[in-house]
């Protein structure tokens, strides 16, 4: 009698996980089609973009760039350098070293001739301690704020303490931003008033040639992890990002390259740190959920969006035991932001963000980590027991594999439809070899990284865990 | 996906090399040392679109004469791209409207003009972008005239376009300006542009607007003007918003006082660098600045209280 139940649960549970395939595959094939037209339309639309024109205009808005640092001293001046060489009208540059232990400050300073200065604060969200504020003798629209440990959320609240323009673009100090990235993430400011945040699309780094600070020639990384990560960036900046942006439902705007009205953040209490509304690993994404939830209880007009072509390079973990942290991480951020605001939950005050978006990352994206991972074990189980009819494992097969594989080929479609970043024959066959080859291994052991990430938020982890980077140099 | 990759480097190639023909001469044809016929006469019949689209490219680069070349050598070619506005397809109606907005005025301004009551937002405002120039002035009127269409807009985005028509546009801007069955947020765009060219005739008009409006944006933009062109008889209006409750009207009334204040202002703007508001202070420190008062922002800067920064942080933008 325990054995026949048992098998029916087994037969029960098989089921979910057979449910829960097709239901995530379906919504990412709902958004790479949504993507599909909308990024064809975004790049006809780009035809028409005279970014010259909006360079010289004095309607474009002031921004200031926060650039949080914490032991950065192999990466930080070049990262400075290269936001210096930025195309745009009016910025400042607040680069915050956030209590760094290495020689941060020093090498800023060498670099920079960094001397104290004199800014009052604008806002008063909580923070740690700022111990001094300095500015460039050589570039004065460069400030170094120097502040107490207290965390990249809290850096980034004591960096729009200090910021006086209407738009902040918040990144991490290690990011490059393209020269024209400022000015297209500005334009749905410009073109639509009520936006509030907008994000921009987050591209590798490593493998590619950079010098003085720009990328100036995409290759593949030689590293099999970080050319996984190609595809997956792509999978999840094209087709998951441009087809929530599209669905009016935008709930994650990377914290490497993202633009924000300072006011509307200012009002919604800034970052989630330990001084403000408590700590969280995921504040990139806790904020834009706050934003919504924000802007929704009050009735206020406004729109978050993602636009695909400011682009900003990033260096992605190349040793499995640093994009287990990483991925661990990332997972704790989005369970504590949606555990934290939970109340959005199907709730119809919050329209489709409440409706949508909520729960897909919830329920598919959160926990369906954990049916996952033990639905690979019970598939596994049910085969060796001989229990898995044909129908079942090819269904099985289909919705966690083949399914998943076309969804990945279709994002390199959508990047070769649009921008083309990666520009020989044997690129997009590479992408393609690994659209295929991710699903038997790779993907099974992200998911097993993030399943963890989900239990240590439930236990209350807070830890960044530590990223060895080898410096834009070395690329 | 392959075979759209092949196509797509194909086609790149082939238009590499069309470019590669006319890449020698374009130069010396538009700065008049060669006749345009030594570049058309490499233009093939089914190069033409493709050749608009490269002299598109120079358009942000070019002025005077060789951007008068330049609309020549293109307007030839622009007919079928005026059929284009008629398309059901939005992107390529923007694209079109843009092309003739560059290359093809005053020739085409009938079909920009038209463009203005498209459909769409996108290509009303690209032909708007267009015609808001020194050049097309005469379509200043049918611009702001439309002016509703693009309320998404960010103001300030927009005021900067209008100036971009220049002072002719002054007496439709002003007109705007007066209307009050316009929204205060269109009035206020209007006054913004005003400001920006620098319209004395405005002050007066925006002054007397400020007793029946007090929407905050329109009461901000008209502080704005009244900044650049302001005279002492709206002195009394500018020192009642100084004490206004919303923080965003009094910083810019703060800032207007510094440009036209008198001694007797500078109480106000004293008590302002003490507000409560960050941006009062701001804008009352810039002030204290412009009407020259460098001793009193010393002291203030010497003062051991947290307000200190703020005038230090002035000073020293003066020394940038």
């Amino acid at each position: 009698m325990i054995e026949g139940f048992v098998l029916a649960a087994l037969g029960v549970f098989n089921l979910i996980v057979l449910t829960y395939f097709v239901a995530l595959n379906t919504v990412y094939l709902a958004m790479s089609l949504i993507a599909f037209r909308s990024i064809r339309r975004y790049v006809q639309r780009l035809k028409t973009l005279d970014l010259g024109e909006l360079l010289t205009s004095e309607g474009v808005p002031p921004v200031s760039l926060l650039a949080p640092a914490y032991n950065e001293e192999d990466t930080c001046a070049e990262a400075t350098r290269s936001l210096l060489t930025l195309e745009y009208p009016q910025f400042e540059i607040l680069v915050v070293n956030d209590g760094s232990r290495d020689r941060t400050l020093e090498r800023l300073t060498e670099e920079f001739e960094l001397v104290p200065a004199a800014r009052l604060p604008t806002a008063s969200i909580p923070t740690a301690a700022v111990r001094q504020i300095l500015q460039s003798r050589r570039y004065p629209n460069l400030w170094v704020i120097d502040k107490e440990n207290g965390g990249k959320a809290d850096a980034l609240n004591a960096g729009i303490n200090h910021c006086v323009t209407p738009l902040f673009c918040a990144m991490d100090a290690d990011t490059l931003v393209e020269r024209d990235a400022l000015t297209r993430i500005v334009r749905p400011f410009m073109e639509e008033a009520s936006t509030i945040a907008t994000g921009g699309i987050i591209r590798i780094v490593n493998g590619c040639t950079v010098k003085a600070g720009l990328v100036t020639s995409v290759g593949f990384p030689k590293n099999l992890f970080a050319r996984f990560q190609v595809l997956e960036y792509l999978r999840s900046f094209l087709a998951g990002r441009m087809g929530w942006a599209a669905a009016e439902a935008t709930l994650i705007i990377s914290g490497a390259f993202g633009m924000f009205r300072r006011s509307t953040v200012v009002d919604a209490g800034g970052y989630a740190s330990r001084f403000t509304s408590g700590e969280t690993v995921g504040e990139d994404m806790e904020l834009v959920v706050r934003l919504h939830r924000h802007c929704h209880e009050r009735k206020i007009p406004y729109k978050i969006g993602f636009v695909p072509d400011p682009v900003a390079w990033t260096e992605v973990p190349e040793r499995l035991s640093m994009l287990a942290r990483q991925r661990d991480r990332w997972q704790r951020g989005m369970a504590e932001s949606l555990l934290r605001h939970r109340k959005m939950l199907l709730n119809p005050r919050y329209g489709r963000i409440g409706l949508l978006a909520f729960p897909y990352f919830f329920f598919l994206e959160t926990l369906g980590t954990v049916v996952e991972i033990v639905g690979y074990f019970a598939f596994a189980l049910t085969v060796i027991l001989g229990l898995a009819s044909t129908l079942y494992v090819t269904g099985f097969f289909m919705a966690a594999f083949v399914f998943g594989m076309v969804l990945s080929i279709a994002a390199v479609g959508l990047e070769e439809l649009s921008f083309r970043r990666y520009p020989t024959l044997a690129d997009l066959l590479r992408l393609f070899g690994l659209a295929a080859v991710e699903n038997f291994g790779y993907r099974q052991v992200i998911s097993f990284f993030r399943q963890r990430g989900l239990i240590s938020a439930l236990h209350g982890v807070h830890t960044w865990g530590e990223m060895t980077r080898k410096g834009f140099g070395q690329q | 996906m392959v075979v759209l990759r092949i196509r797509n480097t194909r086609e790149e190639a082939k238009w590499a090399e069309v470019e590669a023909k006319w890449e020698p001469v374009i130069l010396e044809v538009l700065i008049g040392s060669q006749p345009a016929s030594d570049l058309t006469s490499r233009v093939a019949p089914d190069e033409e679109l493709y050749f608009v689209n490269y002299l598109l490219r120079y358009t942000r680069l070019l002025r005077g004469e060789e951007r008068e070349r330049l609309q020549e050598l293109a307007l030839p070619y622009l007919e079928p791209i005026a059929e284009h506005t008629n398309l059901r397809d939005t992107e390529r109606r923007a694209r079109a409207v843009q092309t003739l907005g560059e290359l093809g005025l005053p020739t085409h301004a009938g079909a920009v003009v038209k463009a203005l009551d498209d459909p769409s937002p996108l290509v009303a405002m690209i032909a708007a972008r267009s015609l808001a120039k020194t050049q097309y002035a005469e379509h200043s009127d049918a611009v702001i005239a439309r002016l509703h269409r693009f309320t998404n807009w960010s103001p300030y985005f927009l005021s900067s376009m209008l100036a971009g028509i220049g002072p002719d546009a002054a007496p439709a801007l002003r007109r705007a300006l007066r209307d009050e069955s316009h929204p205060p947020q269109l009035r206020a765009v209007a006054t913004t542009a005003l400001a920006f060219l620098n319209d004395v005739p405005a002050a007066d008009l925006a002054a007397e607007a400020l007793k029946a409006e007090t929407d905050q944006e329109f009461v901000a933009a008209v502080l704005r003007l009244l900044l650049r062109v302001g005279r002492p008889e709206h002195l009394p209006i500018i020192r009642r918003l100084a004490t206004s409750p919303n923080f965003f009207v009094r910083s810019c009334a703060v800032s207007a006082l510094g440009s036209l204040g008198t001694s007797e202002d500078m109480q106000i703007l004293h008590d302002a660098y003490r507000d409560e508001s960050p941006w009062v202070a701001l804008h009352a420190a810039r002030a204290l600045r412009d009407a020259g008062q460098f001793a009193v922002l010393r002291e203030l800067g010497a003062a051991k209280d947290e307000r200190a920064p703020l005038a230090l942080q002035v000073l020293a933008e003066v020394r940038e």
